[in-house]
């Protein structure tokens, strides 16, 4: 069987192991490709840059496995980033069901027990059920919504919570999700109390959130895998999603190579006939 | 003696390649993969959602039966709104059911316009007539009127329009664009983040495993077919 005749029975299969090969290469011997940095990168670290002492950082944590490898690596490197700031406080909190359990991950990961004191510098509120409703209780009254942290913990036990009632008291929210609940937040703690929000999103949401971001609604915005990697170049703590962005570099040059060989292909064919 | 770490890595490894197999073709191996996924995902929503229905309302509801506290008992009424939703499922009673579907959305509504006219309709305007002083913004003010101008059918302003709703055509075009270029961006980073996962040892041992299993099906199948 000749190549031609291969790639017409089975040309599906010569790209997945094309795609495969492209994306497998770089992620076991990176290439070290250059990551430039994006205005909307820049926005979110700016903003963290600029917080100081006793200012409050909301970070919703709707993560779930589906989502993992484009908003996890943001989480991550954001949360490091704010967990660098003294006397930053950290409130996270997550309107998914799965949300809890990345929280707890990325917090151990970053070994913030032993960085900081739980109640004093940072909290995890866990699930709240209710979307709109439950970020617009959180915006209006996190005590009356709440009565306790993801562990059980009474809100009046923990120190930090005595300073933060409402929207009020939130220098910045930064929402890393796939979904609506960034609309929710703009809806409900922007437009009500006029707080900075910024998002952490999935590439399929990104033109959405560009309309916000054009008219200044929001501070910033990472870009799913890339926006990761630009963040962690910018924190100088290079990950998995810098490691990721050399195979994601590859396998476009690989769509770009495909469609260019796809056109020659149906002209030649044009051409015989 | 393998520990539960490297024993869940190599369960999580084995059920990604079967689920990948459909690259190949569909087999026993994708199914088992795919309804594994779907069970676990439906069984832990579910296990989820209890554990949220006794914290957030029976718990509190029992505390407050106990202590005589009106908030906790209060706490009956979004149950009993819940357990009316179920009626959807019955011909007789489906009634029932609007009264929940009819608060859901009265309170989503609700609580959701505010911020949506302030947020979608006054800050996109104020977005728009940001100071013509760059490029971008000149090029955002256009998108914006072309766009809004192909929507408008009404046939003598169309003519006056004269090539403008052409324009926004294509600039609803190149945003169809931008939305499937991230779409394939984002699964990538997905296929990205899976294989990140999976090029660990010993899973990573299983991937030249699963070529040659593939290999070796194609090879019968093809013999078969010859035959």
């Amino acid at each position: 069987m000749s190549l031609r005749e291969v790639l017409n029975r089975n040309y599906k299969q010569v790209i997945y192991i094309a795609l495969f090969l492209s994306l497998a290469i770089p992620l076991i011997s990176p290439i070290g490709l250059p990551v430039p940095v994006q205005k909307t990168t820049l926005g979110v670290y700016n903003k963290i840059e600029s917080l100081k002492s006793g200012d409050v950082a909301v970070i919703g944590s709707n993560i779930g496995a589906a989502i993992y490898a484009e908003v996890y690596p943001q989480y991550i490197a954001v949360l490091e980033h704010l967990l660098r700031k003294p006397g930053v406080k950290i409130v996270l909190v997550g309107h998914g069901i799965e949300a809890p359990i990345w929280a707890e991950r990325a917090l151990n990961e970053l070994n913030a027990p032993n960085r900081k004191t739980y109640g004093v510098d940072f909290v995890h509120l866990g699930y709240i059920a209710g979307e709109e409703a439950a970020i617009a209780g959180l915006c209006r009254d996190i005590h009356a919504l709440l009565k306790v942290d993801h562990g059980g913990r009474p809100l009046s036990d923990l120190p930090m919570m005595n300073n933060i009632r409402n929207a009020k008291d939130f220098t910045i929210v930064i929402d890393f999700t796939a979904s609506a609940d960034s609309q929710y937040w703009l809806n409900q703690a922007y437009a009500s109390y006029g707080t900075a929000i910024g998002f952490g999103l999935t590439a399929i949401k990104v033109p959405d959130a560009y309309a916000y971001y054009m008219a200044g609604q929001i501070f910033g915005i990472i870009e799913s895998l890339s926006g990761a990697a630009q963040y962690e170049n910018l924190i100088h703590k290079p990950g998995m999603a810098v490691t990721g962005m050399d195979a994601q570099s590859l396998a476009h040059l690989l769509y770009i190579a495909l469609i260019l060989l796809g056109n020659i292909f149906i002209v030649t064919q044009r051409r015989v006939k | 003696m393998i520990d539960v770490a490297t024993l869940s890595l190599l369960i999580s490894t084995t059920l990604i390649l079967a689920v990948y197999t459909i690259l190949y073709r569909e087999n026993p191996a994708f199914r088992v993969g795919e309804h594994l996924m779907v069970g676990a995902t439906v069984g832990n929503a579910i296990v989820l959602a209890v554990f949220q229905i006794r914290d957030l309302a029976w718990r509190k509801l029992q505390i407050g039966l106990t202590k005589g506290d009106l908030s906790g008992i209060g706490y009956i009424i979004p149950m009993i709104l819940g357990v009316l939703l179920y009626f959807q499922f019955s011909s007789k009673y489906r009634y029932m059911a609007r009264v929940s579907i009819a608060l859901l959305l009265a309170v989503g509504i609700s609580l959701s316009i505010r911020g949506l006219i302030f947020v979608n309709v006054i800050g996109q305007i104020r977005g728009a007539l940001a100071p013509l002083t760059t490029i971008q913004n000149i090029a955002y003010l256009i998108g914006v009127v072309c766009a809004l101008l192909y929507f408008v059918y009404e046939r003598r302003a169309s003519k006056l329009a004269g090539p403008l709703p052409k324009i926004g055509r294509y600039v609803i075009m190149l945003t169809m664009g931008a939305y499937f270029a991230n779409t394939i961006m984002g699964r990538l980073s997905i296929v990205i983040g899976t294989l990140t996962s999976v090029f660990v040892a010993p899973a990573l041992y299983l991937i030249p495993i699963a070529f040659l299993i593939v290999a070796a099906d194609a090879l019968i199948r093809r013999k078969s077919a010859k035959a």
